[in-house]
Parts: structure tokens; C-alpha cells; sequence
């Protein structure tokens, strides 16, 4: 079932999947590549394209993913500092510029290679290519002291950045980077064995806190080059909407304002900073033509789920039994529908990126979640041909898939062809980044299901309909049969129940409003279907949630285990507020969630948020907590004030006020437990946390009212 | 006109009605203040006008007078971090860190008017958002730093 999916995110088509190859990891094999994995700076020695060491001993490790608060600036390094026996502090880290060396693998999905922070797959999927490249650069450097002393490699040892030899001899790594880079790499170098591992497993301070909590991280937004320009843009208010006139002379007219770019569904005001572009912008009256979905609004989209789940059976993703007849023999049955919204990322720093097209050059500085593809797109609106086109990864205010999207830097490309020799910042006002997302789809979901004479439940069967987000990838027909469907059906495809009849139905919407990956992904959505509608059909039986899904549970160990530790760390069945729990396994781990509640009146307050998540072996677990703690909290404010609303044929909500995000004072503790002893391989993290929160929160208000809530957000059934 | 910025007096050639915000940012270079939303919703903007948090997108710069601003670039003393922010480095505060320079700022206006908040005084305080959900332990952060007030340390 897994085959693509979100190895297709950021590719212009999925046939475009064949041509990629196996990451570089030699010095050789970097040069046959179409560009350099990334120019050392100063006198820095290159160890293949992952490491470079300074004279100084200073080791500099080249990220392939970007920092997106999920860690990636910590773990990865300390993947090579614990093979390379160097002191975590004395490595320096630099994000690797858009290049094939560093596509990184999807894992169980073949061969397919993205330089795309994203499936929760940077840490698991780049934790050998990282590993074995601290190993290889040891093994260099102990040969090439070997070969100093005179000694055999064996007699060597190595240390805090430096070999170490008989004799108390010592020569720093900067000593002999040289040397070593210019010896024969060796093949099959051993790795660690885990019982030897010293710093991973712990948790050292992350490398990216101190600038972020200082003031001197540099996200894409505070990118500064000398003689820069500044701009912002307004797109088509709706779907499919198109410029049809501009009058540019308000715009011009504002002092400070260089240039109005028009392009066909866009424009863009160029000016000396970013408040006169805002401002100049603001100035002007475009004349849209709205275009062939100018009549959609909210309700809109609602009846269209409702009326597609009415004309169709849909395609059936999984059949075990036969659904009918189990549901003819079951002591009871129930039917219900779950309805979910479009939800924004709403990144706190919007969208942006600076560019610069210089003669037969271009580069661009952008906050992305994808290389690959900004190196395309840069490539594609300047017309620079991709040999010398570079992309150059910032921080970034917050990922959660938006800046998996390269709309942007096609834009700034556009503007900045225009500027031969000037930089050009554009940055987005916060209403452009509301209006013009790529959204986590809308599902609704008709669910049937029964129990036994005992209360066993014994059939469940689903049909959803939303957007497929393959169908940006693929065209429809192969996007929703197949593997594909993945995108949409993940997590539910899955079940992990032993029920005697199961059955998973999809129908394709068909609606304009953009949609893309949004933390988690189709679990995001089918979470609520699985966990909500199971914890009915416990109920309908008489059963406990915890200890009813335990029995069903009885081939998911691990399952059965982070649901023992949640249960048993939140207190469930003792005193305190009503609770709610959900499991769901998703990117490779396992997360457990109870959530306590209480409704008073028409106020729901949530009181606490216990997780427990099984993620196999963790590198470094106070960054698993910050992510759990986070995703928990992420998706609970989705839950409670998430719902996109549209008006002809665009999006409604153009800022805070009007799409609310959740604050301090109505967050809630969230106490985060992981598994230990864990039988699990190395999964993901920066998304797993999401999906569980809200069906255990759907299942803890039903638990307080004895009423099943059945769409999101919160906020439309309580004050909240 | 002239600022008294992270206190330097610098020189600004702007319009009086420019939000104090785009004139750290574009005109003096003080990149650690961040644009959120532009209208006061975020707080991703938030600086020190004398001892309170401001939202500086919707300030304009010429009500600022001659009082001092402090950015997140002007907390630390003698280059050590201020006690809000050590607390924010010991507990591993920010995720993305896009709100943190705001969060810290916030924090410490709280913290130098009431030393010693409550969880309600921090919930009624900390308005500022984060989308990476740091919420707990930008509150954790805070007791940690009023503790350390309290054993001395200068907010
Ligand atoms: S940018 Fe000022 S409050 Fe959001
Ligand atoms: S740390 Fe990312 S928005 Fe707060």
C-alpha cells in the first residue's frame, strides 16, 4: 500500500521518480553529479559529501533536511559525532545546497530519492548514510595517523576529536584531515554496536537553541544581501481566478516603490523594504475575473461530500469478510457520519524567499521543506539552466508541509529575473499566506458497524470522500486506485483491530480549493475515523475503551503497549475529569493519547494531555518529547478553533482573528512517556503525535456529555 | 528622527506613520524581531517600549518619543544572556523558534512587573502565539526564571 506516496510530494510527476539514483557518498561520485554538493569554505578538508573537518579540528556536517524546530539540526550530527568519537559541540552544521548527493530514501519504498524534509523520514533514513560517514572519516583518520607513527591502525584509538596512539601520542582530526582525505576510502567500515554508544540515546543541548532564543537565527525572512529589494504579491483572491486589469500608478506612486510585476493570476509590487511593498500593494484595485468556481462557499463544499457519498459506492481499498452479512448478525449496529474541515498550516513565519539572478546565475535563499523542487522552480521562472541555479535552505518558522510547496520561489524567480544583479526579498503579508495555502483536505466519512451478543465488535466499515492529494502528483485515474490512495486512506487502511469483518471505501471529491500535505498527513483525518467510531462500538457493547481495545489489539503488540503506558501514566478509570483515548500508528511509531476534559455548560476546557509513543530506538529523547508535547498541542488547536470557511470561491479567514490558533492559557500539560525496551526499528517523530489527539479528545467529550461530537472544529459545538 | 534602540540612539530617516516594527527590521537592521500578522494578533513582533511588551507592527515608529526600545538583540549583559533567556536555553524552549525572540520578550516584561507571576498571571500575560507548541515550557521557563529573581538574579 505504501509503494510512492509521499515520495511524489514536490514532483512534477510521478514518472519522474524513475530517473533518480542512489545518493553519492564519495568525492568521486559527487563530480559526476550535476552540480557540487556544496563549495567548502576556507580550508576545510570535504569527506565525501556529508562531512568536511577544518584545520582546527572543527567538523562540519552537511544537512540534507531542513530545520523545522523538528531537530533535525541536532540529531543528524550527533548520528556522525558518535562514529567520529568528536564532542557534539565541536561539530558546526550547514545545510546542504540542492543537489543529488543529497536525496535521501523513502526506506520500505524502494528506490525512490528526495532531497524533501518530509514523512517524518529525515532522522530514520539518514541515520546510516550519517553514521557510516562519521565511520569512514575515523577510519580515514586513524590510517592516516597509522601511517605517521609508523603504527598499525589497531594500536590506535581514537577520542574527543583527536587519535590517540601509544605513548600518549595525540594528533587532532585538523591535523590530518589532508592526509586522510587523500587515502583510499575503505569499504564496509563497522559501525558502533549500540552498547557502545555514548551519545546517542542521550539528550545534549540541541544545537540550533541558543541563536533561536538570542535573536540571531536567520530565518528565510531575515535573509539580507547588499543592495537587496524587497517585494510582496497578491494572487487571485479565488480558485482558478485570473488578473484581468491593473492600474500600477497608486503603487508607483508611493515613494520607495520600484516596479509592479503583472503575471496572469498574479502581481507583485517591488520596492526599496518590505513596509512600502505592503503598503504600495494595498494601494492598488486589481480588476480579478473570478474565474469557473466563483459560486463556492462553505456549504458548498459540505453538500458536494454528502452528495458524492450518496451517488457512490466507492472504491474498496480493504475487504476482510464480508461487511453485510456481518452486520445482519450482529447483536447491535450503528451508523454514523464524521465530518472534517479544510485546515491551513499558518506557519508562523510566512511564506517567503530572497533570489538573486546574476548574468548566467541564480540563486535563491528560501525557508523550504524542499530542495529538489525549488531548485526546479528557480530554474523554470528564471529560465537559468539547472547547472547553475542554487538553492540555499534557512531556518524556517514552522514547516508542518506548507514549504514542501515551491509556489513561492516560482514567484520570486518571476520578479527577480527582472532585477539583473539585485536581490529581490519577497515576503508574503500573513492574509496572502491564509488565502493562498495548500490545505489539508475535507473529509466526510459514513461509518457502519455492529456487535456481537457479547458486545465484541465484530464489523466495521468506512467510506470516506475528500481530495485525493495524489491527484497534484499523478492524474486522477492513476492517483485514485492503486498505491496512490495511500495519501488519503493511510491509517485506516491499516486497522489494527481484529474485527471479523472489515471494509474501507474512498470517493474522489472533486473540488477546486488546493490541497496539500498538512502534518500527518491522511492520518490527520482518518485517525478520527478509526479511533472515534471504534470507541462508539465499545461503548454500544458495554466495553471500556482501554480494556476494549486491548482484546481487539491482540495482534498489535505495540499498540497494546503505548496504550497500557498512556492509560496507566494519565490515571484512567481513577478520579479526575472524563477522559478520552486514541492509538495510532503512523510514519513507522506508535502514539497513545488520553485526554482529560471537562464541559461545563456549554464550556470545554481540556485539563491535561498524557502521550505515550513507542518510536523504536530514539537518538535523542528530549527532542521526541519537545515533538510530542508540540504535535499534541498542534493538532488540539486544530481540533478546537481549525476549520477553513470559503466565499466566493476563496478562502473566508485572511488572519488570526477570524482562523484562532491556540494560546498559552488554554493549553493544557502534556505529559509525554516513551516506551522503553523497545522491539520497534527506528521510526519517525515529527508528525506522529498529531493524528490521536483529536479522536481522543472527540472521544473525551462524549465521555463527559454522553454525546458523540462528530465534526471539527470544537469550536462550532462549545466555547472552547 | 531618532530611536533609542537596545540603548544606542540611532538616526532613522522614515515616515512617522512607518510601524515600528519594518524600522528595526528594514531600517536599522535588528532582524530578531519578527513580522507575524501585522495587525496585533501574534506577537511574534513584541519588543520592550521602557519596561512593557509592545506589539511593534502596530505601533507606528513616531509614538515611540524618546522612550527606549529594547529588542531581543538588546537583553543580554556583557554578553551573557538575560535570566529570561538562560531559562529559555536550560528548559530547550523553542521548537522553530520563529515566536521565541517575542516570547522572550513578553516574559520579560511580565517577569519586572511581578517577579513572582502565578499560572494565571502567565496565562493572562502570555498571549503571544506559537504554532509549534511551546507552551508549556515557555510557562515552566518563566517559574524558572522568577526562582532565579528571587535568588537574586535581575530580570
Ligand atoms: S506581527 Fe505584530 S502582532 Fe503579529
Ligand atoms: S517555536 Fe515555532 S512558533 Fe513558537
Amino acid at each position: 500500500m505504501t509503494l510512492t506516496r509521499r515520495a511524489l510530494l514536490g514532483q512534477g510527476l510521478g514518472l519522474c521518480l524513475l530517473v533518480a539514483l542512489p545518493a553519492a557518498a564519495s568525492p568521486a561520485a559527487d563530480a559526476r553529479e550535476d552540480r557540487p554538493p556544496g563549495e567548502p569554505v576556507d580550508e576545510e578538508v570535504p569527506f565525501g559529501a556529508w562531512l568536511r573537518v577544518a584545520p582546527d579540528g572543527a567538523v562540519t556536517v552537511m544537512l540534507a533536511a531542513t530545520e523545522l524546530g523538528q531537530g533535525v539540526m541536532t540529531a543528524l550530527p550527533m548520528l556522525v559525532a558518535e562514529e567520529l568519537d568528536i564532542p557534539l559541540d565541536r561539530v558546526r552544521v550547514r545545510f546542504a545546497p540542492a543537489a543529488r548527493a543529497y536525496r535521501f530514501s523513502f526506506g520500505e519504498e524502494g528506490p525512490i530519492r528526495m532531497q524533501l524534509t518530509g514523512g517524518s523520514r529525515s532522522v530514520a533514513q539518514l541515520s546510516e548514510p550519517m553514521r557510516r560517514a562519521g565511520a569512514t572519516a575515523r577510519a580515514l583518520l586513524v590510517a592516516a595517523a597509522a601511517r605517521r607513527w609508523g603504527l598499525p591502525a589497531g594500536r590506535l584509538h581514537t577520542a574527543e576529536g583527536a587519535v590517540h596512539g601509544p605513548g600518549g601520542r595525540r594528533l587532532g582530526y585538523g591535523e590530518l584531515a589532508a592526509e586522510a582525505a587523500a587515502l583510499p576510502v575503505p569499504r564496509g567500515v563497522r559501525l558502533k554496536p549500540p552498547s557502545r554508544w555514548k551519545l546517542l540515546g542521550t539528550s545534549p543541548p540541541r544545537l540550533d537553541t541558543p541563536a533561536k532564543v538570542l535573536g540571531t537565527a536567520v530565518f528565510g525572512i531575515d535573509a539580507r544581501l547588499p543592495d537587496q529589494l524587497a517585494a510582496t504579491v497578491r494572487a487571485a483572491p479565488s480558485f482558478g481566478g485570473r488578473l484581468r486589469a491593473l492600474d500600477p500608478a497608486p503603487a508607483l506612486a508611493v515613494p520607495g516603490v520600484e516596479d509592479v510585476v503583472v503575471e496572469d493570476t498574479w502581481f507583485a509590487v517591488v520596492a526599496r523594504d518590505t513596509w512600502t511593498a505592503f503598503r504600495a500593494a494595498r494601494a492598488l484595485r486589481p480588476d480579478w475575473e473570478p474565474g469557473p468556481h466563483a459560486g463556492l462557499d462553505t456549504k458548498t463544499v459540505e453538500d458536494h461530500l454528502a452528495a458524492r457519498l450518496d451517488a457512490d459506492r466507492g472504491f474498496r481499498v480493504r475487504g476482510d469478510g464480508d461487511l453485510d452479512r456481518a452486520l445482519a448478525r450482529a447483536a447491535r449496529t450503528l451508523e454514523a457520519e464524521y465530518r472534517l474541515p479544510y485546515l491551513h498550516h499558518a506557519t508562523l513565519e510566512p511564506m517567503n524567499a530572497t533570489a538573486l539572478v546574476d548574468g548566467d546565475r541564480a540563486e535563491v535563499w528560501v525557508p523550504t521543506q524542499n530542495q529538489q523542487q525549488s531548485l526546479t522552480a528557480l530554474h523554470r521562472a528564471t529560465g537559468v539552466p539547472r547547472s547553475r541555479c542554487r538553492v540555499h535552505t534557512t531556518l524556517a518558522g514552522g514547516g508542518f508541509g506548507r514549504r514542501a510547496e515551491v509556489d513561492v520561489v516560482e514567484q520570486v524567480g518571476r520578479v527577480t529575473r527582472r532585477f539583473p544583479g539585485r536581490p529581490v526579498a519577497l515576503v508574503w503579508t500573513r492574509e496572502e499566506d491564509f488565502t493562498h495555502g495548500f490545505y489539508r483536505p475535507a473529509v466526510t466519512a459514513r461509518l457502519r458497524g455492529g456487535v456481537d451478543a457479547s458486545g465484541r465488535p465484530i464489523a466495521y466499515g468506512v467510506h470516506l470522500c475528500g481530495t485525493n492529494i495524489a491527484e497534484r502528483y499523478v492524474p486522477p485515474a492513476l492517483a485514485n486506485r492503486g498505491p496512490f490512495l495511500n495519501f488519503v486512506v493511510e491509517g485506516l487502511a491499516e486497522l489494527p483491530y481484529a474485527l471479523g469483518a472489515v471494509e474501507v471505501r474512498f470517493t474522489r471529491a472533486e473540488l477546486p480549493v488546493p490541497v496539500g500535505s498538512w502534518r500527518s498527513v491522511g492520518n490527520s483525518h482518518n485517525a478520527v475515523f478509526k479511533e472515534c467510531f471504534i470507541d462508539e462500538l465499545l461503548a454500544l457493547g458495554g466495553r471500556d475503551p482501554v480494556e476494549g481495545r486491548l482484546e481487539l489489539l491482540r495482534d498489535a503488540p505495540d499498540h497494546a503497549r503505548v496504550l497500557r503506558l498512556a492509560a496507566e501514566t494519565a490515571g484512567w478509570g481513577g478520579p479526575g475529569g472524563a477522559r478520552g483515548v486514541a492509538v495510532h500508528a503512523s510514519f513507522g511509531s506508535v502514539v497513545a493519547t488520553v485526554v482529560e476534559v471537562s464541559v461545563e455548560d456549554d464550556r470545554l476546557r481540556v485539563e491535561r494531555i498524557t502521550a505515550a509513543a513507542d518510536c523504536g530506538p530514539v537518538v535523542h529523547p528530549d527532542i521526541v518529547r519537545q515533538q510530542v508535547e508540540g504535535g499534541s498541542l498542534f493538532a488540539l488547536s486544530a481540533a478546537l478553533h481549525g476549520g477553513l470557511e470559503f466565499r466566493d470561491g476563496g478562502v473566508a479567514q485572511d488572519n488570526f482573528h477570524a482562523y484562532p490558533v491556540l494560546r498559552l492559557a488554554r493549553a493544557p500539560a502534556v505529559d509525554v512517556r516513551l516506551v522503553r525496551g523497545s522491539r520497534r526499528s527506528r521510526g519517525g517523530v515529527g508528525e506522529i503525535a498529531v493524528p490521536p489527539l483529536a479522536p481522543a479528545l472527540l472521544n473525551a467529550v462524549r465521555a463527559a456529555t454522553g454525546r458523540a461530537v462528530r465534526s471539527l472544529p470544537l469550536s462550532r459545538h462549545f466555547t472552547v | 528622527m531618532r530611536l533609542l534602540v537596545d540603548g544606542e540612539w540611532r538616526a532613522v530617516e522614515v515616515e512617522p506613520e512607518r510601524p515600528l516594527l519594518w524600522v528595526l527590521r528594514d531600517a536599522l537592521g535588528l532582524t530578531g524581531t519578527k513580522y507575524g500578522c501585522g495587525i496585533g494578533l501574534c506577537g511574534a513582533c513584541t519588543v520592550l517600549v521602557g519596561d512593557e511588551a509592545v506589539r511593534s507592527c502596530a505601533l507606528p515608529v513616531s509614538a515611540v518619543g524618546d522612550r527606549p526600545v529594547t529588542t531581543v538583540a538588546g537583553l543580554a549583559r556583557d554578553g551573557e544572556p538575560s535570566v529570561v533567556q538562560q531559562a529559555w536555553i536550560d528548559l530547550e524552549v523553542p521548537q522553530c523558534g520563529y515566536c521565541q525572540p517575542g516570547q522572550v520578550l513578553a516574559a520579560t516584561a511580565l517577569l519586572r512587573r511581578n517577579p513572582a507571576p502565578t499560572d494565571a498571571d502567565i496565562d493572562r500575560a502570555m498571549t503571544n502565539l506559537c504554532r509549534c507548541g511551546t507552551y508549556g515550557r515557555i510557562r515552566a521557563a518563566i517559574h524558572l526564571a522568577a526562582r532565579r529573581i528571587a535568588d537574586g538574579a535581575r530580570p
